[in-house]
This record gives structure tokens, sequence and C-alpha cells, in this order.
């Protein structure tokens, strides 16, 4: 297959985590590692070394921006398409987003049916490398 | 907004699954509710509306999801008046849910 085979998620609210494995994992057939904050993301990053990252926007601790600069630093993560998830959606705050470096921003709620098909889009429109 | 996936469109033991994280969600909601009737501070409140908005159509409840949007809206806006209102409408959506 042509895709991503390792997703990083990270979400702070575990019934997302319980959607995203269920759609990414079972569904996708991605291997995914499933982080619970912005630090447990840049814990696991080196490790992991995932082909795709969805970060969510908000979360206590280190937000969702934050982390993305976090990730950015580290040598894993050269190229690879991070998407942020958001239960907004103004258009002020995706240009901010996108901004960041973003590869691109998938609205919560997401649709756990069509969600592979939207990692699909971005890894394929997302790689390259990244300032 | 909301999403509001079709079960029927997954084969039967993915449906099955997909019925039993619902039915995980719904068992956590008298949680969210207790999250929004304690949150002590504003950040406290827009993080339980937040998350409760993000989560709830991804389950199939966009109801729910859009009166937690409504009520995060109406707090961010500082309209008490509304922010009344609407976490009266999600609070009685948790309630009905819960029961059901």
């Amino acid at each position: 297959m042509d895709g991503p085979r390792r997703v990083m998620c990270v979400e702070d609210d575990a019934d997302i985590r319980m959607i995203l494995e269920f759609s990414l994992q079972r569904l996708g057939g991605y291997e995914l590692c499933l982080c619970a904050s912005g630090q447990e993301a840049i814990d696991r990053v080196a490790v992991f070394s995932p082909d795709l990252v969805l970060l969510d926007v908000m979360m206590p601790g280190l937000s969702g921006p934050q982390t993305l600069e976090l990730l950015r630093k580290q040598p894993a993560m050269s190229g690879v398409p991070v998407v942020f998830l958001t239960a907004k959606a103004m258009l002020n705050e995706v240009e901010d987003l996108l901004q960041h470096g973003a590869t691109g921003i998938i609205v919560k709620p997401f649709d756990p049916v069509k969600l592979p098909e939207n990692v699909q889009f971005y890894w394929q429109h997302g790689r390259g490398p990244r300032p | 907004m909301a999403a509001d996936p079709d079960p029927e469109s997954l084969d039967p033991a993915l449906a099955a699954q997909f019925e039993q994280i619902r039915q995980t969600f719904v068992s956590g909601l008298p949680r969210r509710e207790r999250e929004i009737d304690s949150a002590t501070n504003p950040g406290a409140l827009q993080g339980a509306l937040h998350r409760l908005a993000g989560a709830a159509g991804g389950f199939g409840y966009p109801t729910l999801g859009e009166l937690a949007r409504e009520s995060l809206l109406a707090h961010e806006a500082g309209d008490a008046t509304r922010l009344t209102s609407s976490l009266a409408c999600l609070k009685a959506e948790l309630r009905r849910l819960s029961e059901g």
C-alpha cells in the first residue's frame, strides 16, 4: 500500500482517543501511537517515528501549536505531515494554524468511517521538507 | 459540521465494535456532566465543553455535540444569559442519553 503505516495521534480526551483507535487502527489498518498530551508525543516520537501526526489543538499543558513547534525540532519529524484536530474551524484560526506549519486541519467531530481516507489524503499531499 | 457515522456501512463485526465504544462514551456522560457542573474557573468549563463538542458527533450524537458547541460559544462570548440557557439544554440532553 502506498500510504502511511504509522500514525501518531495526540489527543487529551480519552473518548476521542478511543474513536481514533477504532477508525485508524481497526478500519484503516494503521499502526497507531496514541498520546494523551503534547509532552507524551515529544517523549515518544523518536522511537515511534510516525509517517503522519494528528495533533489536537486545545490541550492542557502544551497546546497543539506548542507541541508542533517542539516536534519539528526532532530529526524523526523531518518531512512528516502534521494535521491539526480542532473543534473550532473559524477561518482566521485555520490560517493561524496553517502558519504554524501544519499540513492541514481536520474538524472535530470527524466521521470515523471517513477519517482513514482523510489521513491518506494529507499523507499524499503533505510530505516534504518543512522549515 | 457534526459527523454522523453510519454503522450500517460497516460489516457486522466492526458495527458491533463501534456500538461497544458508543456505549462506553454514553456511560461516561454523567462524568462529563459533573465536569461541567464542577468547573470552578472559565478555563475548566471551556475545556469540558470543548472536549464534549469535539467528541459527541463522532459517536453519532450530533445534537449533543451542537448543544455543547452552543454552550462553548456562549461561554467564549461572555454571554451569561445565553450560557445559562444553553447549559440547561445541554444537561437535559446529557441526562436523556444517560438514562436512555
